[in-house]
């Protein structure tokens, strides 16, 4: 008899290590929808964790509100010597916009990539394993947000909707180590230079920008934002700031150029997110349209 | 009434993880480890050993589903790894003797195990490209601080509840 039982022990090992390897096969096969099952099990916890992280929140934001009030002073003297500064860019600001509105009447060019709803949105959890960076936000498809939208902070890109259930969403972050984190920008230096973001690098914190052309010219502390041109980020819209070149180096085969990229948004500390819905169409959109015609 | 407060008291347990993560494990004084609670984990060691161990590997698959879907995306890793601990904890605890001190080492072997193997098949899937060493210094010995911990501190009330709760599971 107990080699009897020693076997069916055996049988149920071999069962659970083939059940796990599909099930892993499964949910790597580049699906682009979660199945139903999933989005309900992912609504109901993120609904109920919506209700826990109130109090939660409440507490945590006491806490922050007495650390913001110790450093009131300091931060009155730096925001006091800003305001002239800002003055005069907010006419300048407007001035431009002024005259961009002119000129595409002009031309007759409605849409614009770098136009966007915004979609206000909670953050109701993180992901306590902390291998996929990955957040929960309490907006789903009834509130128009999907797939690949851009998920922002108002200093910076954050991440991307990974998947969009009916009243809560996953946001995969840019920090995340994942082979599928790409993100199409550009760099403002005098001539605009456009390259990937792929992935980040845990050591250097920072994200790296790929497929940068060898002579482009490029300094550290310039500006990248994102370029709306991407094939899997194609629907993000252009000119969300992404963060601030911190080092150059060349590329493994010396072809290139790579850059780092330390984030302009804060990555730990995320309570509420905007959700980028973009005015224009995605260019897949677009070319079926076209063939339609 | 008293069959829905260990499913509760479980799914609390489960919400509280990434509200922990939220508000404390991203706080500015510990950004450099990798601080991740395995709070369920410890739980249902505690419940094998204490309570049943069938019923602690039959939480362990829903919870290990719930975290799949809700967190991770990759379906299975946590199904089968937890109720795979409590297996090994609860054949570990025949060899020891019930002492309060070995069973939260054996909590905290079971956070480990699962550390590891998460750690495996994320390598295996090119989720993670960590190398072994930066594993084990930013992540695993933090983490296993953070939950003995929690161990420590829930030790007694968790032991008191389970066997209070065993009691009924013996009469029915």
């Amino acid at each position: 008899m107990p080699q009897f039982f020693l076997n069916k022990r055996l049988v149920i090992l071999l069962v659970s290590i083939i059940v796990l390897v599909a099930l892993i096969g499964f949910s790597l096969n580049g699906r682009k929808n979660v199945t139903w099952p999933e989005q309900f099990v992912k609504d109901t916890v993120g609904l109920v964790q919506a209700t826990f992280n109130e109090p939660a929140q409440f507490v945590a934001g006491f806490f922050q509100n007495v650390g913001d009030l110790k450093r009131t002073y300091e931060e009155n003297e730096v925001l006091k010597a800003r305001l002239d500064e800002r003055m005069q860019l907010e006419t300048k600001a407007n001035a431009l916009q002024q005259e961009n509105k002119k000129l595409r009447a002009q031309l007759d060019k409605k849409t614009d990539l770098s136009q966007y709803n915004p979609i206000e949105a909670t953050v109701i959890a993180r992901n306590p394993d902390r291998w996929h960076e990955v957040i929960a936000i309490d907006k789903g498809t009834v509130h128009n947000v999907q797939e690949n939208m851009a998920v922002m902070t108002p200093e910076g890109l954050i991440g991307k909707v990974k998947h969009a259930s009916k009243f809560t969403s996953t946001v995969q972050l840019i920090s995340s180590s994942d082979r599928t984190n790409r993100v199409s920008a550009k760099i403002q230096a005098k001539k605009e230079v456009f390259g990937l973001i792929e992935g980040y690098d845990d050591k250097e914190q920072a994200l790296v920008m790929r497929r940068i052309p060898f002579d482009a010219d490029i300094k550290e502390k310039q500006k990248v934002v994102t370029s709306g041109l991407g094939q899997e980020d194609g629907i993000f819209p252009s000119n969300l700031p992404i963060g601030v070149i911190t080092k150059i180096e060349p590329d493994e085969y010396g072809l290139t150029k790579k850059a780092y990229i330390k984030p302009a948004a804060d990555l730990y500390d995320l309570d509420n997110v905007v959700v980028a819905k973009r005015s224009a169409p995605a260019a897949e959109d677009d070319l079926g349209a076209e063939e339609a015609n | 009434m008293k069959r829905f407060v260990l499913p509760i008291l479980v799914l609390v347990v489960f919400m509280f993880e990434s509200i922990f993560v939220n508000f404390v494990a991203m706080a500015s004084p510990w950004r450099d480890w990798i601080l991740s609670p395995h709070f369920v984990v410890v739980v249902l060691a505690f419940m094998s050993v204490y309570y049943h161990p069938k019923q602690a590997m039959l939480y362990g698959v829903i919870l290990g589903f719930m975290y799949d879907i809700a967190f991770t995306d990759v379906l299975g890793v946590y199904a089968l790894g937890l109720p795979a601990v409590c297996y090994i904890v609860s054949k570990l605890m025949k060899i020891f003797q019930q002492n309060t001190l070995i069973v939260i080492c054996m909590s905290l072997l079971a956070v480990a195990i699962i550390e590891f193997y998460v750690y495996g098949i994320n390598s295996i899937i090119n989720i993670s490209d960590m190398t072994i060493g930066r594993f084990l210094q930013e992540r695993f010995y933090a983490t296993i601080i953070l939950n003995a911990i929690f161990a420590l501190i829930f030790a007694f009330p968790l032991q008191r509840c389970f066997q209070y709760f065993a009691k009924f599971i013996d009469e029915r």
